[in-house]
This record gives C-alpha cells, structure tokens and sequence, in this order.
C-alpha cells in the first residue's frame, strides 16, 4: 500500500515540475502573423520603412467618401463653386450652409482628416527613433511624412478652425484621443514647421513614377499656400517664385491639364484605377443628372465663350428642362484610366504670386502672373491700369475661374478674405450665418472627448 | 441503499399502465427478476470502475462489531461502517426478518454474514468491494438429455460482465432464467431447432439473438437505453452515468440520429435537447447550421459552443473572427451561404452526440467553455464475430411550403390600382409590366426556381468486430443529395473512418486509433435565387429569339443559375489515444489529434450570365481555405475507495495549435466562358486576400469527483488556460467550477416512505468559464498590408492594439431536480440556470483624433441568461409486442443586459438596453391605415408632430420558449417515431422588398388592402411612384412592428417507420438483422405566419438572435422523405 501511494507522489511530482519547468508560457506565445508585421519591425529596414509611408499616401487616396471626397465636394458645395443634386439630407445641409453637428459627413470628414495625421505621426517617430534606416532614405521618408501631416492639418484648421493637435504615435493613443482643440495659430506654426522641415529635407526630384510622392518643389507649393493663408505675402511669394522658376513646371492646354504626364502637376494623388475622386463625382453618364455639377453663378462668371476652360473644363446638358453645368476637368468618372488626383498644380502657384504681389502692391508683378494664367485659357491679359482693389478682386475671380471644383478653394478663399459674408449671405440669405464659415465640431466627439469645445453658431 | 424492490409489491400499480391483461406474462417476468434488479441496477454502474478497484475478500477483512437484537438492517450498516464493502440488498426481504444477536469479537466479514444470515433464506455474494444479498436460487428445472447446453456471457457495452440480465426463449412462456454476477447463463437448445434468446434489462436495449446447436458459445453485449439512468454520458475528459452525474449534460444517440435522413449531424439535434437553440441557416445541402446553448452570452464575440470531436476539439474552423462554425470565413460562398465543418461527418459514424451546458460540466474546457460544449463520439468496434452492416436509402426532398402570391390579374389589378392611386398614367418605362409585357400568362417563379424535387441517395457499409483484446470499426458512405434549384445542383460526399482499440491481455495498456476522411463535393448557384419569387409574374424571361431577357431593373433568375459554385472540401480528422495502467487505480492517458481541412471554392460568373447591356466579361473568384489543428493532451486519472465512497482525480495538460490561411484570388477578363475554372486563363489577376492566422493554446486542469454510497456526489474542476489571442498581462486565466449532488432516493427514509418514487437526485453547480471566441493578436500593434501606392508596396496600422484583452467570463449557475417513478418508467428533469457573462469584449469609441474610431476594450458590460428545462420521458405502455413512450422538452429563456456602464457614450448605444435583452429591435409602431389616403401611419410616441427615431419603441427579438415533444411506438417488429418541434417566438412575419405597387409581386396578404373603395382596411394602400404620400409612408413600415410579431411554428420535425424482419426469416439467408425503413424530415410546419418560407432559417448577418427571423428568403430546410433498407450480416 505505502508503495503505491509513494508511486502516486511522485507522479503527481513529476508531473507537476513538467508543468512548470516546461514554462506553458512559451507555448502561448506566439509573434506578428506572417501577413503582418509588428510596429517596430516595419521600421528596421528602407524598404519596410517606405511601405509605412507609401500607407498615408494610400489611406488619403481612397476612393470613395475618403479624404478627398470630404474636401472636394462638400467645401464646393457650401460656397458658391459646387452644386449638389441628389436627394441626401445630410449633404444638402452643406449646401445651405446650416449644417448640425450631428452631421455624419462632417463627422466623417473630421475621421479622415485624422487618419493618415495620426499614420504620419507613427511614421515619423517610427522613423524617427530607427536606428537601420539608411540616413538618405530617412530624410526623404521623413520629408514625405512631415509634408503630408501638414497637408492634412491645413485641412483640418481650415475646416474646423481650432482643432486638436496630436503628433504622437500610436503609443499614445489615448493621450491623443484626449487632448483638447488647439488654437489655429498653433497649428499654423506647426505646419510651417514641418513644412520647413520637409523642405530641407526633400530633393527637388521625384520619388517612384509620375509625381504621386512629394518632392520639395510640392512642399514648397503647399508652403506658399500656407503663407499666403497666413497673409504673409513676402514668404508667400518668395515660395511660390521658387516653384514657378525652378523649370520643372509648365502650363499646357486646358484639355491636358489634369492627364497623368501633365507638366502642370507639382503633386498629384495617384491609386489603383486611374480615376480620380473629382472624375467620379462629376462626370455622369449622358442621360443621368450628375450628383454634383458645377453652380450657375460659375458657369455664368466665364467672362467669354472663348475661355478655354468654359470649353474644356465644362459641358453641359438638359434634363427634365433643367441645364446642368458638368465639370469637365477630369474626364473619367469609372473604370480606369490616366487621371490621379491632381492636389497641386503650377496655375495656383501663379495665382498665389499674383495676389501676394498685389498685396504689396506690385501690381504689374501680379498682372504678369495673372495673365501667365489667362494666357493659358486663351483670354487677353488684365488691363494695366488696375488698382490693387481692382487687382486684387481680379485675383479673387481669376482663382474662381481656374480652381473651381477643386479641393474647396472657393470655400477658402471667401473665408480667408472675409468675403463669405458678403457673397454666400447674398446667396443664402435665410440660412447663412457668419458663423458658417466654419463646420461644427462632430457630436459624436464631443460625447467621447469632453475636452472639445464647439465653434460658435453651433451647439 | 439506493433501490429496493417495490416493483414486488406494487405490482397493482402496473395496472395503471398496463394495455391487457396479456401483459401479465410480462409482469411475472419482472416479478421473477426483481429480486436480481437491484443487484444490477448498481453492479452496471460499478462495471465502469470494476477494473480499477482493489477488491479485498470478505475472508481478510476483519470486522468487531456487535448485535444485541438488532435487524439485519442495521447489522448491514454496521458492518458497512467498519469495512470498506458495501451492501446491496432488497428492503423486503430483509424488513420482516427476525432480529439477530451476536457477541462481540472480531472476525472475517464471511464469518460475521455466516452468522446473520444464518436460516434467513439468504444468501450473498462478493462483486468488487459489493456484497450482494439476495435470496437462495431456486434450482433450475429437468433438462432433456437430447438438448445441446449453450452456455453464454452477457456484458454491458464496455465488456463487463452484466449480472441479473433476464434471459428468457422467444415462445417459450415457461422458461426464464437470469445471468449471474459474472455474468453468465445457460439455455438448452432443443436438437435441430432455432431459438431466439431475449435478453432484457431495466435501462438496456432489449436484445434478441438467434441460436442453433451449433452456437457452442455466446457472448452478448447490451447497450444502455438512451435517457435511462445507466446511459454512460460523456462528459469533460471522461465519462459518467446520467444517475451519478453532477453536470447538466443534454444527449442524443446513435439511434435517434439515424432515424433522421440528415446530412449534418447537428441538424438532427433540432427541438430534441433542453436549452439547445438549433437553427438551419437554410436548407442547401451543406449549409451551416448554428447551435445556441442556453442563450448568447456575448455582446458581440463569438457565440459558438467548443466542439468536440472524440477528444480533438473541432472548432476555430476558418480562423476568422469571431470564429463562426462556417468553413467559408470571409464572405465568398455559393446560394448555401457557407458550408458547415459539419457535413464533413457522417452521422451514420456517430455513437452519441452529448451537449455540456452548466458550469460544472464545461469549466474543464476553461476559457472556451462559455457557449458550451459540443462532444461528438463516433462508434467503435465491438468484439465478436466480423459484423458486416449496410443501409442503403433513397428518397426526395422539396420545398415543404410556398409562399402565397397574388396571381397574374390580382397582380396586374394592384398595379393599375397603384397608379390610379397616384394619378399617374402607366409607361413604358414605369410600368411596362402593364403595356410590354403578355396580360395573360405568367410564371410562378417559386415553382419554377426552387419547387422542384431533389433527390437523396445515401450508402452506407460499415464493418466491425474484433476480439477481446482488439476491436474495429470501419464504415464508409456515401450520399448524393441533389437540389430543389432549377439546373444541376448536387452535394456529393463520401466519408469513410476506421476506429480501432486495442488493450493488452493484461487490461494495463490501451490504445485506440481513429481516422475519419472526408471529402465533399458541392455544385450550386452562385447565389439563392428563392429571393426571385416576387418578381412581376409576367416578367419575361426570353425575348422572341430565345435569348434571355433583360428589363431594366431586374435580373434574370435564369442568368443567376448560370452562375455556379463549385465548392470541394476535403477532411481529414486523426486522433490516437494510449492509456497505461501504471498502479491499480492510477492510469495514464495521452490524447492526439489532428484535424485538417481545405476548402477549395470557385465562384464562376461567365459572360452569358450578365447583362450584354453593361459589356460584361468572365470571371471568377478562387477561395481557398486550408486549416490545420493539432492537440496533445496528456492526462493521469487516479480512481480509489477513501471514507467508504468512491474518489476520483484528474490532472492533465493540453497544448492546441490551429493554423489557418485563407486566400481569394479573382480572376477577371477571361477570354472563354469554358475557362473559368482555372486561373491561368484569366486576363487579369487580383488577389483579394491572403490571411495567415495562428493560434496557440495550452492548459492545465484538474478534477476531483467523490461519490459516497451514491448518495452524496461533489466535483470539483479547475483549469488554468492560456491562450495565443491575449496580451501577456492576461495572457493565463483561471476557471473552475463546483458540482454537487444528492441522489435522496438512496436514503433509506426516503426508500422506506415514498415507495412510488424509484430515483430522485437534486444537483447544483456554479463556476465560471470563459470565452476566448475574439480576433488573434489584438493585442499586437501591427500593420496590414494595403493597397499598393503607385507600384510601392505600402501597409497601414491595423488598429488600436489592446494590451490587456482577456476573455469574456461567464458565471454558471445550475440548479436541478431529476426524479424517477415507477422503476423509472417516469423520468423528470427540471433544470434552473443563471448564466451572468461579463468582461464584454467589444468595440468601444475612441475619440477621432487619435486616428482611430473604435477601440476593443473589455467591459464590464454584463449578459444574464436564465431559462428553466423541463424534460418528462414516460414509459405509456408496456405490453408484450407493444410499447409506447414518450419525451418532452420545454425550455424557458430570458436574456437580459443588466449592466453597461457609459452605454450612452458607446457605439452600441442605440443598439441595447439595461434591462432588456441584447436581440432587443426598436420598432416603430404601426397604427393602421389612413383612412382618407391609405397611407400607413404610425405612433408619434414623443408626441412633437414628426415621427422620427425617437418614436420607436424596445421589443425584444426572441424565443421565450421552444421544446420538442417525442413519441415511438414498437408492435412486433414495427418501429413507429413521431417528433414534434415548437418554437415560441418574437420575429420577422413579413418579407416586403419593395412598396405593393411597385414593379414586384406581393404575396396574398395585400388582397384585402386599402382601396378607395376599401377605405376601413388595416393594410396600407398601393403605390406607383416614389414619393406620393403611399410610397412615403412605407419607408418606415419594414421597421415598425407590422412586420414583426409572432412567428412561432410547430413542425412536424420527423416522422419514421420501419419493420425488422423476423430473426426466423432471416437465418436462412444468413443475414442476422435487417429492416426496412421510411423517414421524414421537415414533413410539416403549422407557423402563424405564413408569408416567410420557413420562420426558423437564420441569415448570418441578419437580425440579431438566433432563430429570430430572415432578411430576405432563402430555401428553407426541405421536406425530406427516404426508403431505406438496413442489414446486417
């Protein structure tokens, strides 16, 4: 018996250092799956590192109700530039300018807003802290990153107005998830700064095919919209000079503006299909109304039938006894073709320049880039004689001619020069309010971050 | 002690039941073999422990007792308590005995019962550390000297030897005999002659056997009737009875499985187990189909029991997330929507099916214990000669039901209606139903689409047998089961598996090996086409040419069929398992197994199938699934006698990996439609997908069990789990859980006062156990590939990684009352149980700015479900060739969210409600008709003048209570099963697609609408055009309450019939068993709503709640009749 129960002892013994000498935790763990890979293992090598990168580019290009979307249509529509045709409730509350802060598309577009700043903010301090990145790779990585995050920010600011400023990784998502909104000047200053930055840092060639990945010539272009945004017009100018004569960029026909190879282009946002977000909104097919078309008001402003944009860049057709305005910049609205998103290009330069001239006064500074501009669209230039009040009025209409439809420009503009006032409460004088100026901070954020105060107008 | 023999005495109380006096033989029987029932009763218990005890004889224990005029009661007791034996006795023949007086002093157990029983007419025996008492055996009758003596052995269904098994000569009113303790009997066959010998058992199958002269020996194994008290269940890592059992366990077996013509073994589970919610995803062959055990105890996780199959877990299928029990884990399938694991086994290779459902049943399984357990045991060989069985069965399957539609002219009158309503004038473009298309003929497109008649064909040819020592069992199937689809459309599955045991001569070393292959073979429709039924029945669909017809807006039912889906999935389950005997009592046990699965899918959508108006091109998607499972699971059991009961103890480990990688590859711009089955003839090739997933678990568990004299039992499991899918700070996990139970009837007070009540057991067991049903590596910070920028390769952070992801816990709380009457002739079980799920893993909001939206995070989110199961099997009649019995189940469920903190600042926030249940709906509420426009209208709750979200109302989506009622009937070889199904249940009652009046069909409800001139209906008006006040008015009505309500069904689940031949007839053709069958399924359904197909089918992805109701229609489970022949040879 006493045997027996030694045996039993000593098997329950045995067995119980197997399962704690054999260290079950081993077992259990278990590393990235193959299709993935760990957070600090895509840092480790160039290639890896540039994937990361590559991975904003992508995120902002997605087709449908991404990034560009939010930014093409819904600032088109709240100015005088875009008109929307289709029947969603929400969409028409852009339209006239009452938005709720309910509204799901701006709550939305605050999301895609923050997604690829919060990708380049892991980029950037992925990149940041390797220690394997050769130190060429790092500096164009870091450019590309630091140029897209201030990108995104312009957009965000310009929005929103005050908004939170998160620039730190994914380790500390919940700090960022919790900061409160940050003023626009602060934003502003950190754009500039990573501007700065990724303009020392990138070369003035292009990365990859076409000129989907920014070069320095990009950060400058962006660089002289912020300026110019910022009324600093001496900086503005002097950026937009350096694009202007740098050579790489030229003005071609109208109807080879927005193709692929176009010489125009500083920065274009390519994807898989080769049509771009503007393509698929505006172009429909003959028989159907497209969803968003391009305002009476626009169409009327073309101060010839002979502009080369009335011809190229719009067509129209009736439908149920109503004519709509196509925007015809880009030519595909499906299936695939030559058209990526073309997110900066040479003629904004030219219009930054004039106005940032005017500004100063060098009134025959700003004529010559107005006409480089006019030219192009087969229209004489401006008259000698203007003054700045005249010139700069010039620039105004000059830049609703030739960026409507594009990136909320219009939008931009009234704001920035404190004309929305003036012209959309003219338009929409029952539901326009000068806090509309700027859309309201999502409800749905607020619930979760009560740090977030609301813009004034909304509650 | 547990039984004493009332049977004797109450012999009157038979009556009650009794059809004739015919049945008197019977009752002389039993009378006869009462006095060995309640030796056999325990002794079949014992045999499952029997090799392990240590028995001593009565001639070395020693014992001191004395008796001063005592009964032999409590001389018994006395002696029980100073020695380990334990006595089994029949209260009436030891009640009147007179008293006995015996010295003090120290002797033998033998030498102390010598005394007692000394002139009492007793007698006793040694089984094991059992003494059985029982009366002297009268002596056997004269035998003729002509007769051959055949001596025989009857065990129980492991190898035991059954003692007290009644024995009797089919036509023979005379002779009766009864096995002894080990077992064995003798008959006397007559010279040249056949006899059939009867062997019969309280709580075993009967059995009936042949013989000649020239049988010289015979060895006869009895199988415990399912749902007796004796049936061994099958529990965590071990076995029990349904008597000594702690748990909540709900089985089914072979039997009742193979009087069902199912494909999947689990849909023959449906409506016959307490607390198991079963539901047909739809009634493709090969669909999936989804088991619920008492309730869903997850917000948001995965919410499928743990399956077992012979010890290898069988589950985490398609290494998607939440695991689904569907091999088609991301979304590619044909019109069956998935392909159940399921259909890989052959439910004629299943012994038991046994479901664990409380705390104390499942906490050994740990963290995937919290749905449930699902344990699968396949058959396996008996010793004996080579037994050659084949079943081979062939019938039909159709759709049971359709849905009533209006016919051509009530179509055709609604849609004229429409307009008139709207003061729209009918066009070619809005209505060219009504100026295009032929007024007069029509096509019932449900006929046309899904009423044709399917044919089964199944075969099945098993071999078994063996000796002592080794055992097999090989079996191989196939069935053919071909589709209500118009076209060609089959399933096509062989399975074979061998079983093989062995055990040493010895019984130290045991080792049983298992392979289970299986390959099926699926051709559908690339999608359902029963979601057609409402199209205008004057659709065409050829135009003049015979080329098929395209109408704006529709699509061709007849082009969806050439779509086709090709789905071919090959199995492989291997298990092996080997035991040592290290000490008596102590035994070491290792489990391995392996499982592999690959799926292979191809969806071809070929050029002819499309609309030539939208310049299609071929192509094809490719979905590979390939999943590997491996298991090791060493385990010791130690079993001994301590404090006169029994102990028992388990310790174990297990190690589990399970890889899986899916792939879809779409192919595009195929340049012939006759290609589409490869990939190299494609234009164009995209990757959809291509996942890799790991997962890794271990533990180690342990179980203590102590039973005393059956009265008292406790079980104790613990198991510490860990698991790949958690971060390392929670990465282990504990669980354990406590079982007790108190079976009363075996106190003497008891036994002594309620002589009617033969069984009573009360039991309770609470424990936790937990559900590790999440994604892999949330806890990871990673980054996914994505789309490719510009030629470069680019990737994307896969989400917010949570460090600290545990499992979600669920507390088990399990009270039940199992009573036995009338020697068991009644059984009842009522059960109650709590089940309180929290550590809710779900998707919370993160403010946006951090880049992300949602978050998975536990939280203290808390799911009650608790229910009552009440199941009542009953014995009717007994007569001679004639019996009758029956079983009910009912379940009672109530699911309820009774915590969720910050639920206003969650994402789910308008999807729950503290207080009701997770499958709440918010309905808005229909009031009726507008008399004056016929214009649905509907309550204004918040009473502001507008009905928007806030005007809805919380009603829960559910079934408080469903069951299944079970009626067989045996009269000589005839064999007679009826099963009824019932579900009470909150659901979906109408399907409406689109407005009456628009361009589809509706079903006959809309005859009695509002018209002008029908101004006081119920149902709203038609409508033409968008945007008239009608048109308007039915946005809302698909989410108010008049498309909700009961949708409770009563089915006639399966009917079956079958005839074994007589013995006699058949020993001339060699064949030792054969019978002849007819089954049904699904043969009857009377539901109070009949404009849905079938209310049980459940869309994944549709409303919330299992069972609760469809999104759109789908075949529903089909009506199913077979013919079949069963022999054995």
């Amino acid at each position: 018996m006493k045997k027996k129960y030694k045996n039993f002892i000593y098997t329950i013994l045995i067995i119980g250092a197997v399962f704690t000498v054999s260290s079950c935790k081993k077992f259990v763990e278990l590393g990235a799956p193959p299709t993935q890979i760990g957070f600090e293992d895509a840092f480790k090598t160039d290639a890896s590192a540039q994937s990361v990168v590559m991975g904003i580019y992508t995120q902002s290009s997605a087709a449908v109700n991404g990034f560009l979307t939010h930014v093409t249509f819904y600032p088109g529509i709240s100015s005088d530039d875009v008109q929307y045709n289709g029947i969603d409730a929400g969409i028409q509350e852009f339209s006239k300018n009452a938005l709720l802060s309910t509204n799901s598309f701006v709550n939305n577009t605050w999301g895609n807003l923050y997604q690829p700043i919060k990708n380049a903010n892991n980029a950037i301090s992925g990149i940041t802290a390797s220690t394997t990145l050769t130190a060429s790779t790092k500096a164009q990585l870091l450019g590309e990153a630091k140029f897209l995050r201030a990108y995104f920010y312009f957009y965000a600011v310009n929005l929103f107005g005050d908004v939170p400023l998160p620039l730190k990784d994914d380790y500390s998502a919940f700090e960022n998830a919790a900061l409160p909104r940050t003023p626009s000047a602060q934003v502003y200053a950190q754009i500039i700064k990573d501007l700065t930055e990724a303009q020392a840092a990138l070369p003035t060639t292009y990365a990859g095919t076409f000129r989907g990945r920014a070069n320095k010539h990009a950060v400058t272009a962006l660089l002289a919209r912020v300026y110019l945004y910022q009324k600093d017009y001496a900086n503005a100018e002097a950026q937009a000079t350096q694009v202007i004569s740098s050579g790489t960029y030229s003005l071609p026909a109208p109807e080879l503006a927005f193709i692929n190879n176009s010489n125009e282009i500083i920065w274009q946002i390519g994807n898989t299909t080769g049509v771009s977000v503007p393509g698929n909104g505006y172009v429909s097919a003959a028989a159907s109304i497209p969803v968003y078309s391009l305002a009476d008001g626009t169409y009327q402003s073309f101060e010839s039938i002979t502009d080369l944009r009335r011809a190229n860049w719009t067509s129209s057709k009736t439908l149920g006894g109503k004519i709509y305005y196509s925007i015809t910049k880009y030519k595909i609205g499906s299936g695939t073709g030559n058209e990526y998103n073309v997110a900066l290009r040479l003629a904004e330069q030219y219009l930054i320049r004039a106005e940032a001239r005017a500004q100063q006064n060098n009134l025959s500074g700003a004529k010559t880039d107005l006409d480089a501009v006019r030219l192009r669209a087969g229209l004489a230039g401006v008259s000698a004689t203007l003054t700045q009040a005249q010139m700069l009025s010039a620039v105004e209409q000059e830049r609703k001619m030739e960026l409507f439809g594009e990136w909320g420009h219009r939008w931009f503009d009234l704001k920035r020069t404190n004309r929305a006032d003036a012209v959309l409460g003219a338009l929409r004088p029952t539901t326009w309010k000068t806090t509309s100026v700027l859309y309201p901070i999502p409800d749905a954020q607020r619930l979760i971050n009560t740090a977030l105060t609301q813009n004034l107008g909304y509650n | 002690m547990y039984f004493s023999a009332q049977s004797a005495e109450g012999r009157k109380k038979y009556v009650f039941f009794t059809a004739s006096s015919q049945t008197r033989y019977l009752i002389r029987q039993l009378m006869r073999i009462s006095s060995i029932i309640a030796i056999v009763f325990i002794t079949s218990l014992q045999c499952l422990f029997a090799t392990e005890v240590i028995a001593q004889s009565t001639q070395q224990v020693q014992v001191a007792i004395e008796l001063n005029q005592e009964t032999i009661t409590s001389a018994i007791k006395k002696i029980e308590q100073n020695s380990p034996f334990r006595f089994l006795y029949r209260n009436n023949e030891v009640k009147n005995l007179k008293p006995v007086s015996i010295p003090l002093g120290a002797r033998s157990v033998k030498e102390t019962l010598d005394l007692i029983l000394n002139g009492t007419g007793l007698t006793y025996n040694q089984v094991g550390d059992k003494i059985l008492v029982s009366k002297l055996p009268v002596a056997n009758t004269a035998e003729s000297v002509n007769d051959t003596r055949l001596t025989g052995m009857v065990t129980d269904e492991i190898g035991n030897p059954l003692p007290g098994v009644s024995i009797r000569i089919k036509g023979d009113k005379e002779f009766s005999t009864a096995s002894d303790q080990y077992g064995h009997y003798s008959v006397n066959i007559p010279a040249g002659k056949t006899i059939t010998i009867i062997f019969s058992y309280v709580g075993y199958v009967t059995k009936e056997i042949a013989v000649d002269e020239k049988t010289n020996s015979l060895k006869t194994a009895l199988v415990p009737e399912a749902g007796s008290l004796n049936e061994v269940q099958v529990i965590g890592y071990g076995t029990t009875t349904r008597k000594l059992n702690t748990g909540s366990v709900a089985s089914i077996s072979a039997d009742e499985i193979q009087k069902q013509p199912v494909g999947n073994p689990l849909a023959a589970l449906s409506g016959r187990m307490a607390g198991v919610l079963i539901a047909q995803n739809n009634g493709i062959p090969g669909s999936t189909v989804q088991v619920q055990i008492r309730g869903q105890n997850s917000l948001s996780q995965g919410g499928i029991p743990l399956y077992v199959v012979d010890g290898v877990p069988f589950t985490n299928f398609n290494g998607g997330s939440p695991p689904t029990d569907n091999l088609n884990a991301f979304g590619v399938s044909g019109a069956s929507g998935g392909i159940s694991p399921f259909g890989m086994i052959n439910p004629s290779d299943i012994e038991r099916i046994d479901i664990l459902k409380d705390a104390d049943a499942t906490a050994i399984y740990g963290s995937r214990g919290a749905n449930g357990v699902v344990l699968i045991t396949t058959k396996k060989g008996q010793s004996g000669r080579v037994k050659v069985s084949a079943n081979l069965s062939t019938g039909f399957t159709e759709v049971g039901r359709f849905i009533p539609m209006l016919d051509l002219q009530d179509y055709l009158a609604l849609r004229k209606e429409a307009f008139q309503n709207d003061n729209a004038i009918p066009n070619a473009t809005t209505a060219p139903d009504l100026t295009l298309w032929d007024q007069n003929s029509s096509t019932d497109f449900q006929k046309l689409l899904i009423g044709n008649r399917g044919h089964v064909n199944d075969i099945q040819a098993s071999l078994s047998g063996g000796n002592d020592q080794t055992r097999f069992f090989f079996n191989s199937g196939y069935r053919k089961e071909t589709g209500v689809f118009l076209g060609d459309n089959s399933n096509k599955r062989f399975t074979s598996r061998l079983n093989l045991d062995h055990v040493s001569q010895n019984k130290k070393f045991g080792a049983s090996f298992s392979a289970n292959y299986s390959n099926d073979n699926t051709i559908l429709p690339a999608s359902d086409v029963s979601s057609s039924y409402n199209l205008p029945p004057n659709l065409p669909l050829y135009d003049a040419a015979g080329k098929l017809f395209w109408a704006t807006g529709f699509t061709n039912p007849m082009a969806t069929l050439l779509k086709k889906y090709t789905g071919v999935t090959n199995n492989l389950i291997a298990n092996a398992n080997i035991k040592y005997t290290i000490l008596p009592g102590l035994t070491a046990k290792t489990n391995f197994g392996y499982t592999n699965t690959r799926l292979e899918q191809i969806n071809k959508d070929p050029f002819s199938s499309q609309n030539p108006a939208s310049n299609p091109v071929s192509n094809a998607t490719f979905t590979n699934l390939n999943a590997q499972n491996w298991i090791v699971e060493p385990t010791l059991d130690y079993n001994r006698n301590l404090g006169g009961g029994k102990f028992t103890a388990l310790v174990g480990t297990s190690f589990q990996q399970n890889t899986s990688s899916g792939s879809s590859i779409f192919g595009n711009n195929y340049s012939s439609e006759d290609l589409l089955g490869t990939l190299s003839a494609a234009g164009t090739v995209t990757i959809r997908y291509n996942n890799i997933v790991k997962y890794k678990y271990n533990a180690v568990f342990a179980k203590l069990n102590y039973d005393w004299k059956e009265k008292y039992l406790i079980n104790a499991t613990f198991r510490r789990d860990g698991s790949s899918r958690f971060g390392p700070e929670n990465r282990f996990g504990n669980f354990g859980a406590v079982g007790a139970a108190w079976i009363f009837s075996n106190e003497d007070f008891i036994k002594d006062n309620i002589s009617f009540l033969s069984f009573g057991k009360l039991r309770a067991g609470f424990g936790t156990t937990g559900n590790d049903q999440i994604p892999n590596y949330l806890y990871l910070p990673l980054y996914n590939p994505t789309t490719p920028y510009l030629g470069n390769a680019a990737i994307i952070p896969s989400g917010l990684p949570n460090q600290t992801i545990k499992w979600e816990t669920t507390k088990k709380l399990d009270l039940a009352i199992d009573l036995g009457f009338l020697k068991d002739r009644i059984t009842f079980t009522a059960n109650y149980y709590r089940n309180r799920s929290s550590d809710q893993i779900t998707s919370n909001a993160v403010a946006f700015q951090s880049g992300y939206n949602s978050y998975t995070q536990n939280l203290p989110a808390v799911i009650q479900n608790q229910g009552l199961e009440l199941e009542l099997n009953t014995t009717n009649i007994v007569a001679k060739d004639f019996s009758w019995k029956s079983s009910l189940n009912l379940t009672f469920t109530d699911n309820k969210l009774i915590e969720f903190p910050n639920l206003d600042k969650s994402f789910v926030s308008f999807s729950y409600v503290v207080g009701e249940s997770i499958n709440l709906f918010r309905p808005y509420h229909f009031l009726g008709v507008n008399p004056a426009n016929g214009a649905a209208m509907y309550e204004d709750r918040d009473g502001n003048g507008v009905i928007n979200t806030s005007d809805r109302y919380v009603a829960d989506l559910g079934t408080p209570f469903f069951g299944g009622f079970n009626n067989t009937f045996s009269y000589k070889g005839f064999d007679l099963g009826i099963f009824f199904q019932f579900n009470h249940r909150f659901g979906v009652t109408q399907i409406l697609n689109t407005r009456p009046g628009a361009l589809t069909n509706q079903n006959d409800y809309w005859l009695d609408r509002w018209t002008p001139s029908n101004t006081s209906s119920n149902i709203p008006g038609s409508s033409a055009t968008a945007g008239t006040a009608i048109a308007a008015s039915y946005n809302l009505y698909t989410q108010s309450d008049a498309v909700y309500g009961d949708a409770s069904y009563l089915k006639l689940r399966s009917v079956n019939l079958s005839y074994t031949l007589p013995q006699e007839w058949l020993k001339h053709v060699k064949i030792s068993n054969a019978s002849v069958f007819v089954q049904g399924q699904n043969l009857y359904t009377w539901a109070k709503n009949k404009y849905v197909l079938d209310t049980e089918t459940t869309v994944q992805g549709g409303p919330p709640g299992l069972g609760t109701g469809v999104i759109s229609q789908v075949v529903p489970p089909l009506r199913t009749i077979v013919f079949g022949v069963n022999c054995s040879f």
